[in-house]
């Protein structure tokens, strides 16, 4: 329909394979070129950085654009988010808009 | 199954009295389409019937999806939340913009006529003659002899001293002892009922303490005989009697068996409206449902003793008030499970101008009891209806409430919704509170952004300059300069339409940013760009407008006149963003 990246959840990764999609979390633990995201839904990311290490994250929370292959996030590009970003709203949204796909994607 | 429909509800939607929530039949459901420049609309109509009598409704569109979902079709039951009752060519119809679907039957209950004006003439005939026969049938009973020699409890007065009643013990309170005036005493309480259904209050001190407690029960029943009658004291009593009776020496006490023609109880309590025309202090039994219960809580009273205590809210059908529960009441009761509860004798309170209820340990709790009234009131506690608090049926059901300081936590509507409600035909302008963006100020020769204004003692009123002054020609006041005031158009957008409210002075001031004056000072400097720009920097704007709607008549025609009262630009999107997914959730849950 639309040349939008989608954006879901750790729940929905699965359907996703090979995909590039958006995804937000909470900056978690740096294991060398990796990072851990914690999504909204209570779900944890391993984000590989290696293509965009120049940047770093200037916030808390993003939303992280990659690649989802092999239980891996590629990034491509990320969001900064601020620290007041409401998680819980974020989890329902997408909730939401995975229920009607075909007003989203 | 029968029984599962709301009976008598049409005639009361009819006439416009109190009904809610009623459960009603789909008949004659059917699809029509009209079209409107290129546009096909599909609307359904049915009659909505109570069993007995039907009136022809139309869904409102958003609730297409019920039908074809077949959540709706011929013969379901439906719940009806929300409705708009109008008259289009002589005929009564009700819109229809919120229900829930009960059950899918498979035939028509009953033999449904269409409720209309004749009805009901036909309709206040036959109560007519229904109350006519219960007049007799209470006569009748009246002038049954009485069981010889007794007297009935509302017979009683201070002049016969030779009085002998029969009643049942419906409440026994613990004595208390009391010290006034360094004389020190005992003193009891029971509540009585006589066959006709009258109770009253009787009181006992020191040794007739001891003494009648031994012989009183409660539930049993007694001929009782001597006394002393003096009047009762509402403060210390809810119970509706004149007098009271005070058991001495000269009462005498008999157990009787032959208790048929006593009742068991006397529930005379009042809906929970009742407490707003009630003064504090003064006592008042009402009927609930304990919505919400607190913990247990020890407090200091002024005195120093420790007190338990327990804060509940008690609701019901329309209304949700704070009760506190104290001493024994509060420790015995858990209210586990929401039960239903007469409290006879509760306290009537008031605490940062809301009215609150307490009960203390001279106030009966009864818990579950098995009338009616209860029954009604846990089905519609079932039916989710603890939900929606009185400030949320204030909501749905009435949109004329200006002036409501709250109105941004309304539900939002649809801008749609002006036309498919039909807001504004009543005498009472409609409000509703919409999500819009605004995406014009319109300003041209035609609609002037603002106009001079009469500046004498608020007048505000339009003035035109005549000569060397400035003359109102509503007002006739003359001033020598005007204050310029706004009073514009402004487009208000939203996904399902777009509308043009008129805005005045404080609201067009909070979305451009600048006062007339100033706008008025641009224009006439000729600073166009400047004044392009305040304009351009407005709009567009996203944030919640606050719309009053009324219908005016223009040679002939009737057009909804708008005005935005209020606008709030969105500032706090988390907020905004859950209200959606409530409207989202809300939509889905009745199209599940």
């Amino acid at each position: 329909m639309s040349s939008a990246t989608p954006r879901i959840n750790f729940k929905y990764l699965s359907e996703f394979e090979g995909k590039t999609i958006r995804i937000v979390g909470k900056v978690g633990e740096k294991q060398g070129n990796n990072v851990i995201l914690h999504t909204t839904d209570n779900g944890q990311v391993i984000v590989d950085r290696s293509n965009n290490l120049e940047k770093n994250y200037q916030t808390n929370n993003v939303e992280v654009l990659g690649v989802w292959n092999n239980n891996q996030l590629s990034e491509l590009t990320f969001f900064n988010l601020s620290d007041n970003f409401d998680f819980d709203t974020h989890n329902q949204m997408i909730d939401l808009s995975m229920k009607h796909k075909e007003i989203f994607m | 199954m029968a029984s599962q429909l709301t009976e008598g509800s049409i005639p009361k939607i009819f006439k416009n009295e109190e009904c809610v929530q009623p459960i009603l039949q789909v008949i004659d459901l059917e699809e029509t389409h009209s079209k409107n420049q290129d546009e096909e609309t599909v609307r359904y109509r049915l009659k909505l019937s109570d069993g007995k009598f039907y009136l022809l409704a139309t869904l409102n569109r958003q609730l297409n999806e019920m039908v074809i979902n077949e959540e709706i079709k011929d013969f379901s039951f439906v719940e009806l939340l929300n409705y708009q009752k109008t008259v289009i060519k002589n005929t009564d119809f009700l819109l229809v913009s919120n229900l829930e679907s009960v059950s899918n039957q498979t035939e028509k209950i009953g033999e449904p006529t269409q409720f209309t004006n004749e009805t009901q003439e036909n309709e206040i005939e036959i109560e007519k003659e229904e109350e006519k026969e219960k007049e007799k049938e209470q006569t009748t009973f009246k002038t049954q002899p009485l069981e010889t020699g007794i007297t009935l409890l509302r017979n009683l007065n201070t002049y016969n001293k030779n009085w002998k009643i029969k009643v049942r013990v419906t409440n026994k309170a613990e004595p208390k002892t009391y010290n006034t005036n360094g004389k020190e005493g005992k003193v009891m309480y029971v509540t009585v009922i006589d066959s006709n259904g009258d109770e009253m209050r009787a009181t006992m001190f020191n040794d007739y303490v001891t003494k009648f407690n031994k012989v009183l029960q409660v539930s049993k029943c007694y001929y009782i005989s001597g006394g002393r009658l003096k009047p009762s004291d509402r403060r210390f009593s809810s119970i509706q009697s004149d007098y009271e009776i005070n058991f001495n020496n000269s009462t005498k006490m008999t157990l009787c068996t032959n208790t048929s023609d006593l009742p068991k109880e006397a529930y005379h309590y009042k809906k929970l409206s009742e407490i707003e025309k009630t003064q504090n202090g003064m006592k008042i039994d009402v009927l609930a449902i304990v919505a919400e219960v607190g913990d247990l809580m020890e407090v200091k009273s002024r005195t120093g003793t420790q007190l338990k205590k327990r804060e509940c809210i008690l609701a019901d059908q329309y209304l949700r008030i704070s009760c506190n529960f104290w001493g024994e009441a509060a420790e015995k009761n858990t209210f586990s499970d929401n039960p239903v509860i007469i409290i006879k004798g509760a306290n009537v309170g008031e605490y940062l101008n809301k009215k609150n209820l307490s009960a203390s340990r001279s106030a009966r709790i009864i818990l579950d009891p098995e009338i009616n009234e209860a029954q009604e009131i846990r089905d519609w506690w079932y039916r989710g209806g603890g939900k929606k608090t009185q400030e949320q049926l204030g909501k749905t059901i009435g949109k004329s409430f200006g002036g409501y300081t709250n109105w941004i936590e309304n539900d939002r509507d649809p801008l749609s919704n002006i036309n498919d409600l039909n807001l504004g035909i009543g005498q009472k302008a409609d409000y509703i509170t919409a999500k819009v963006t605004i995406t014009r100020v319109l300003r041209d020769l035609s609609n002037p952004v603002c106009y001079p204004a009469c500046n004498f003692e608020n007048c505000n009123k339009k003035v035109t300059l005549q000569g060397s002054h400035w003359v109102g020609e509503k007002c006739n006041h003359r001033i020598k300069k005007p204050t310029y005031r706004y009073n514009a158009k402004i487009r208000l957008s939203d996904p399902t339409n777009s509308i043009y409210a008129t805005g005045f002075n404080d609201t067009c001031e909070r979305i451009l940013g600048v006062n007339a004056e100033e706008i008025e000072t641009l224009k006439q400097q000729g600073r166009d760009g400047e004044y392009k720009a305040v304009f351009d920097k407005a709009v567009p704007l996203e944030g919640l407008a606050r719309i009053r709607i009324t219908e005016n008549e223009y040679e002939g025609k009737t057009f909804k006149r708008l005005i935005l009262s209020n606008f709030k630009p969105i500032t706090d999107y988390v907020l905004e963003s859950k209200k959606l997914i409530e409207q989202i959730n809300k939509i889905n849950r009745t199209n599940k």
